[in-house]
């Protein structure tokens, strides 16, 4: 059983359970194709997403999203090590110096971010019409705003280290702890719920 | 019968507790 | 040599010497290390139950492959004449059971030696909590073996020993006393005897094997699959935190940080190892089938062991704490370092794969 799409209904005729921004779409209604969904379609129609979806070479489906998960093992596995710390499961590892980090980490969220692109370009109907999708995006979204939160106000404390964690660099590591298990969970579940099942 | 959306992740926050759980008693025993 | 370790019942025939034989030897001496108080031999011990605990696992995955390769891959079952259902079932669940055990045993003599380096002793826990897992896992191991014998072992099945005897006793009495009994069999073929207990057996239903129930489980629950897969996502994030930041300090990043303190990390990656070794079973026991026929699989499973071999080193070794704060790791600290990372990047990829090369499922 191949799991990989078999692309949107003939006819371009779409049940939406939601409102979709562009469109006539209300709720649960039956519309035809419009300038939003027809937008989208383009995108998936180009050859490379096309390429992507169908061609069943290993390179294409199948290694981008392996390089999305290696960016994702690599992304949430620092990540992790450095909010655990700060929710003082290490007490032993100094956090200043895991600042050295943070090139991978970037590294690894734009080899997400374009492999999520070329992924959701191949699929960009059935994802975008999909809340789950929204739902991860969300996630990501608020993991990088605390992100950055992180690495400026925790990582900025010149008393880093030199005294216990402030409950704010607490609250800001579960959160991100809590964003990026929404993204993962979010994510897997994109191959179960939403519209006819894509990628 | 609760839709997967909601099961999934009931589940997989159940699962990340007791794990969180099982990190702190590990950690606790290190350093008792 | 490639045919040969492309038979799955070979691979199985040979690695279950390990969690038997070498599980003996380590046993040995682990008993031997409580009556001398020698604190090496405890560790030797204690490492051997962690790579036995780890081979293990590729022993009940075996199993079920060489289950497949009997059965066969058409619909008509190809099990030969001699050999049982029944008896299979019993032996996958004893299976499942010691090899839980045994997963529990290698875990706290990992804890142990891990605990071990920081506190410069083997903590006081250890060795009787080590001893009363090993010793049941021990005989968990025991009667799998025991039951795997008889699969193919007809002569040792009492059930059919039964029989056989019941059938030898006449013989014997109608070659003492010729004629005193009529229709009396002229030998007793053992496959006689084993139709005799497999009609009898026939009618009610068949045992069924914890693994087969645990399986049912896990595919008669729609949230179970993707539930399983997002907690294995978290278990492999938990397990690269420790594989990057312990093994990229060895590396020569964050050189600041002596080993030591990056040490503490191995816990939580062992944690991720734990959830995945959990949830991966619980993946192989629901759809065996898209496992056993799939030769990426296998590769994952040898990759996982030779993660098993990188992390036994590093339990033993002590060549990583020479990376004091500011220092660089010693060479053969950081080949095992580059080898960890490239090793469990090989484990994802496989793992990845599978639905894409061997068999699409």
């Amino acid at each position: 059983m191949e799991r990989w799409s078999h692309g949107p209904p003939k006819g371009g005729h779409y049940r939406c359970p939601l409102p979709v921004k562009g469109s006539r779409y209300t709720k649960l209604d039956v519309v035809e194709s419009t300038g939003f969904m027809a937008f989208l379609q383009t995108i998936e129609n180009l050859g490379f997403s096309q390429w992507v979806k169908q061609s069943g070479s290993l390179w294409a489906f199948p290694g981008i999203l392996l390089m999305h998960t290696y960016g994702m093992a690599i992304l949430v596995g620092v990540i992790a090590g450095i909010d655990l710390k700060i929710l003082g499961l290490v007490p032993a590892l100094p956090l200043a110096p895991m600042r050295k980090f943070f090139p991978l980490v970037w590294a690894a969220f734009w080899v997400n971010a374009i492999t999520g692109t070329m992924l959701l370009m191949a699929d960009a109907s059935t994802k975008l019409t999909n809340p789950d999708f929204g739902v991860k995006m969300l996630c990501i979204v608020l993991a990088v705003i605390t992100q950055r939160l992180i690495q400026t106000r925790v990582f900025g404390d010149p008393e880093i280290d030199r005294r216990p964690f402030q409950s704010q660099a607490k609250m800001l590591a579960a959160a991100s702890l809590v964003c990026w298990l929404g993204a993962i969970t979010a994510g897997r579940l994109l191959a179960y719920v939403g519209s006819a099942t894509g990628l | 019968m609760m839709p997967l959306w909601v099961t999934v992740p009931l589940i997989v926050v159940a699962g990340v507790l007791v794990t969180g759980l099982l990190a702190y008693v590990i950690d606790r025993s290190n350093h008792a | 040599m490639i045919d040969f370790l492309s038979n799955t019942s070979h691979i199985h025939l040979l690695l279950n010497h390990v969690p038997t034989t070498a599980f003996t030897v380590a046993l040995a001496l682990f008993v031997i290390a409580l009556f001398t108080g020698s604190e090496t031999l405890k560790k030797t011990g204690f490492a051997m139950f962690f790579v036995i605990a780890a081979v293990s696992i590729a022993t009940y995955t075996s199993g079920s492959a060489a289950e497949a390769w009997l059965r066969g891959a058409g619909t008509a079952s190809a099990l030969p004449a001699h050999v049982l259902s029944d008896v299979i079932r019993e032996h996958e669940d004893a299976a499942l059971w010691a090899t839980v055990l045994m997963a529990v045993t290698g875990f706290f003599s990992w804890l142990a030696l891990w605990q071990s380096k920081t506190v410069r002793k083997l903590p006081s826990w250890s060795v009787p909590l080590v001893l009363v897992l090993a010793l049941l896992s021990f005989a968990a191991m025991s009667r799998t073996a025991y039951l795997g014998g008889h699969i193919n072992h007809v002569e040792i099945r009492p059930d059919v020993v039964a029989v056989h005897k019941a059938c030898e006793a006449i013989l014997d009495e109608a070659t003492k006393r010729p004629g005193s009994i009529p229709d009396a069999p002229e030998g007793c073929p053992w496959q006689s005897a084993v139709d005799e207990v497999a009609k009898a057996t026939g009618t009610p239903p068949p045992h069924t094997s914890t693994a087969r129930a645990l399986g049912d489980f896990v595919i008669g629950h729609t949230w179970m699959w993707p539930t399983l897969e997002t907690l294995h996502f978290v278990g492999l994030s938990l397990l690269f935190t420790t594989v990057l930041i312990v093994n990229l300090r060895l590396l020569g990043m964050i050189k600041v940080v002596p080993y030591a303190a990056v040490y503490q990390l191995l816990p939580i990656g062992m944690l991720g190892f734990a959830i995945n070794l959990v949830t991966g079973m619980l993946f192989f026991v629901g759809i065996p089938s898209q496992y056993n026929a799939n030769p990426v699989f296998y590769w994952k499973i040898v990759f996982v062991l030779l993660a098993g071999l990188n992390t036994t080193y590093f339990m033993l070794a002590d060549d990583a704490w020479r990376a004091r704060a500011g220092q660089s790791a010693p060479p053969r600290a950081r080949v095992a370092a580059a080898s960890a990372i490239f090793i469990w990047l090989a484990v994802l990829y496989c793992g990845h794969m599978l639905p894409f090369i061997g068999n699409a499922f």
